[in-house]
């Protein structure tokens, strides 16, 4: 594959699913400034693996794929290194204009429940479960995880449960 | 909540992010890569000079150690050739200092414009790294294989194996030099060329609009970066650190290697620390410094004898007869003698022809009547052959080395078919002309003496000189050693990894017997030498003396009939005749020392001849210089002359105060005297007549009494008269030595 397809991929990708990439990041790390460099190291995982980009799988799921498997593993760097880094690269959130104030509110809250109940579950689950909350299909599901359709099925309706189970902990527990 | 209700939830907060890249942080970013690839660079170079310089003094130490042949020494210039080139490129694009204010676009081109230049490099390292040490490398390898093999497929295996080891050790760094450039420096080029382009387009936007005065910051895929991130990691003094145990290790490495091959080298040589065997008065003394010379020149075995008057003043041996084996060599045993063999062939001829069979002027065109005898070679002279100055090649072509007719007329046949073959051809250069050392002349003169007399030559040696002279310890070829008795040492080749014996049958190919393949034990070998000695003196059994002078003639470049003769010098201070031989596994040196009535040989069966003649001049120089033996009467210093002076080369002696023209001393007339002097010391005869009038006569068999019978001149009246009785005083000795040396005095 061409260098310039890489990179047209890339920059589409980028622009289409830069938000899932703070999502991920924060789903795996507990504070701001390592969600930060987790998005970095995820942007940079991402262009590397373009070289192995075969287009065998839609792009959408190959980055998701890279950035899953980046976030899984990043708690075996090397915390010095990552600190000698500077933040080179960052990745700004842009606000939206929203519903009410109210009820965005309530929105957030219940997204800062999901975070905390995702950062509960095992790690394969916590993957199923944002891929569920972006809602992909099973099949898309299936390519990022390398499992089969039925077998998604079944984990994410056990994934599912410990999700529901956790949040009304979290809604009893606020 | 319905799950519905969460997927509702996550995306109303979904937010689209972006991606900035802050110029500062880029810039530092961008220098510290261009800094590490610096480093990089710069201590790969390091690396590379630093590792050229290192082999230099270590490859003269290889060289001499294990006696590489000069091929060896090529590699050299190519290692200068590789400092010398990177020196060049590190001065002719060494980086400029980055600036604090230099702006991002002019690094990264600088930055771009250094990893173009390594991409060169390592594309065309085949010209300026690999080829230099390639062309070195295969010569060495080449010639290596040229002077150890005895037959044309050992040559052409071992030439294959060789290169083929080469090309697969530089193929491999081919190789990763070339990955190197597509994995590293190609996309490295790339994303500093992307980077490049993106900053263009940036400086282009920003300077068609106005200032905010916002933080200038780009909008740029972090593809751009991808290349310095690895580069992140790892900081300057991290680099720095990784490079110097990189080098520690390389260095480390080479030095392993330098000890290992020493080692290697070590273990083949003979480590054997028998004791030697000796005989003889001053056998005890011989055989310290046979050991000593063996021990240090790392030969396998060693042996010297010592004759004077022809009776054995010291012999001895010491080493193996197969390396590893401890069978020491033994005093009797019998050495391969190669290039000896000549002077045995000439000796066999010289009684040829003093049986009338053969002639000096004899004709190599009036011996062989074939019609393909090349007009060049017609003229050409038996005594051409027999001095080295007929122009014959020195070899004969190499697919002949390894033909093994047997002894006798397959040998006789075989002989003259390859003689044949070479006087077919033009000389190589012209007859009478030029000395030029020739094993094929020597074979020739060889092939003649058979055609002439229908005897192989192996018979006519036997028939001539063997049984003449009882040298029951002689033969051809390499001398008969069994494996599992080992009755005889065996001849070794030196190779790159250690000495290997060799079988029984290894050895020059008997076509070129007159030139090289008989064997002697040394007393056969000192016999033989000494026969020419006294032969010079009318006393030798096989020949004339007039034959024996013209054998002893040198005609170019001190070069008689198997002979060189070699004048007095600081070494050796008397005039000497020898030759010494090497088929590549053994060894051999004979010397004769006329003044001393003294006879040297060594012999080796180690293939390793620069090691085993420096040895054997040793034990010369040591018996020569040594002091006459207890059994030997050493000369008394007298004379019966009070003064000596010289007429041109008539003496002039003082007795009872008056000066007379001398005649004769006893039966031996003054012009006998003078003749042999002149013979035997060279320019120092005068000095010998004067200084040295026992030893002289002594040696002219004529051994003086304590008084002689002169017959002298009257000077005024011409009257010859006869004084008996007078007396050899050392007085008169010292007198004339004193008046030589004022005479000394007053010429400097």
């Amino acid at each position: 594959m061409l260098e310039k397809d890489h990179k047209t991929i890339f920059t589409n990708w980028l622009e289409e699913h830069s938000s899932s990439v703070m999502k991920v990041a924060r789903a795996y790390t507990l504070t701001a400034d390592e969600c930060q460099d987790l998005a970095q190291e995820i942007l940079l995982q991402a262009w590397r693996s373009l070289a192995n980009f075969e287009g065998k799988a839609s792009a959408p799921t190959w980055f998701y794929r890279v950035a899953l498997h980046t976030a899984m593993n990043w708690q075996r760097k090397d915390k010095r290194r990552r600190s000698r880094q500077q933040p080179m690269l960052e990745v700004q959130a842009v606000p939206m204009d929203g519903p009410s104030s109210a009820e965005q509110a309530q929105q957030r809250d219940t997204v800062e429940q999901l975070y905390q109940a995702i950062h509960q579950l095992p790690k394969a689950d916590a993957a199923l479960v944002l891929l569920y909350l972006d809602e992909m299909s099973y099949r898309e599901m299936a390519e990022v995880l390398g499992i089969s359709e039925s077998n998604v099925g079944v984990k994410l309706n056990r994934a599912k449960k410990s999700l529901s189970t956790l949040m009304n902990k979290e809604s009893h527990g606020s | 909540m319905d799950p519905d209700k969460y997927q509702q939830a996550w995306h109303a907060q979904t937010a689209q992010p972006k991606v900035i890249v802050h110029a500062d942080l880029l810039l530092e970013e961008v220098q510290r890569h261009q800094g590490n690839f610096q480093a990089t660079i710069f201590w790969r170079d390091f690396r590379e000079v630093g590792i050229a310089v290192l082999l230099l003094p270590i490859w003269f130490y290889l060289g001499i150690r294990t006696s590489s042949p000069w091929t060896w020494y090529l590699t050299v210039p190519a290692l200068l050739w590789i400092i010398g080139f990177m020196l060049v490129d590190r001065f002719r694009h060494r980086p400029k200092p980055s600036e604090p204010g230099e702006p991002l676009i002019d690094c990264v081109k600088v930055s771009l414009a250094q990893v173009e230049h390594q991409i060169w490099l390592l594309r065309n390292v085949f010209w300026w790294y690999l080829l230099p040490f390639c062309i070195s490398i295969l010569a060495f390898f080449f010639h290596t294989a040229w002077l150890t093999s005895s037959a044309w497929w050992e040559f052409i295996a071992s030439t294959l194996a060789l290169s083929s080891l080469l090309a697969v050790v530089y193929g491999l760094v081919y190789f990763i030099n070339q990955r190197a450039v597509r994995k590293q420096l190609q996309p490295r080029r790339e994303e500093l060329l992307a980077l490049l382009m993106s900053l263009g387009d940036e400086s282009s936007g920003e300077s068609s609009g106005e200032s905010t005065g916002e933080p200038e910051t780009y909008a740029i895929v972090p593809a751009s970066l991808s290349p310095f991130a690895e580069e992140r990691f790892l900081t300057p003094s991290g680099a720095g650190i990784r490079n110097a145990v990189a080098m520690v290790v390389l260095v480390a490495a080479l030095i392993l290697v330098v000890v290992l091959v020493d080692m290697a080298s070590r273990i083949s040589d003979s480590q054997y620390a028998g004791t030697a065997q000796s005989s003889g008065v001053n056998g005890d003394a011989l055989a310290l410094q046979v050991t000593e010379l063996r021990e240090q020149k790392s030969l396998v075995g060693l042996a010297a004898m010592v004759m004077v008057d022809g009776k054995v003043g010291a012999v001895a041996a010491q080493g193996e007869r197969i390396i590893g084996s401890g069978v020491s060599v033994e005093i009797d045993d019998r050495w391969h003698v190669g290039g000896i063999t000549k002077s045995i062939t000439a000796t066999m001829i010289g009684r040829l022809i003093e049986a009338d069979q053969m002639h000096w002027s004899d004709t190599v065109g009036s011996v062989f009547s074939e019609p393909n005898v090349h007009a060049d070679w017609k003229s050409v002279t038996l005594r051409q052959l027999l001095t080295d100055i007929a122009g014959a090649p020195a070899n004969f072509p190499r697919e002949l080395w390894s033909h093994r007719p047997k002894p006798g007329i397959e040998s006789t046949r075989a002989r003259r078919e390859a003689v044949m073959d070479v006087v077919s051809q033009p000389l190589p250069r012209p007859a009478g002309q030029m000395y030029s050392y020739s094993n094929v002349g020597m074979t020739i003169a060889g092939a003649m003496a058979e055609e002439v007399t229908g005897f192989s030559w192996e018979d006519l040696v036997k028939q001539e000189v063997f049984e003449p002279l009882e040298l029951t310890g002689s033969g051809f070829g390499p001398p008969r050693s069994p494996s599992d008795t080992l009755p005889q040492p065996r001849g070794h080749r030196a190779r790159l990894a250690g000495k290997f014996a060799m079988d029984d049958d290894a050895d020059n190919t008997p076509i070129m017997g007159p030139s090289g393949t008989v064997h002697m034990t040394l007393r056969d070998l000192c016999t033989y030498a000494t026969e020419h000695m006294q032969g010079d003196l009318g006393k030798g059994k096989l020949l004339s003396k007039e034959t024996y002078e013209r054998l002893h003639a040198a005609e170019q470049n001190q070069y008689a009939c198997g002979w060189v003769v070699r004048y007095p010098d600081s070494r050796i201070p008397y005039k000497n005749y020898w030759h010494n031989g090497s088929n590549t596994m053994w060894y051999a040196l004979v010397v004769f020392v006329p003044e001393k009535n003294m006879v040297v040989a060594v012999a080796s069966n180690d293939g390793d001849s620069e090691k085993a003649e420096a040895a054997a001049w040793r034990v010369v120089e040591a018996s020569v210089s040594r002091d006459p033996l207890p059994g030997q009467s050493a000369f008394a210093k007298k004379s019966p002359f009070a003064a000596i002076r010289w007429q041109g080369n008539q003496p002039e002696v003082m007795l009872d105060d008056d000066w007379f023209t001398l005649v004769s001393i006893g039966d031996v007339s003054v012009a006998q005297i003078v003749d042999f002097s002149k013979q035997k010391y060279d320019q120092l005869w005068q000095k010998r007549f004067e200084e040295d009038l026992v030893e002289v006569l002594t040696r002219m068999g004529h051994p003086p009494a304590d008084s002689v019978t002169l017959i002298v001149e009257s000077l005024f009246t011409g009257e010859q008269i006869k004084m008996e009785n007078v007396v050899m005083s050392e007085e008169n000795r010292k007198a004339i030595r004193a008046a030589a040396r004022s005479r000394q005095d007053s010429s400097q």
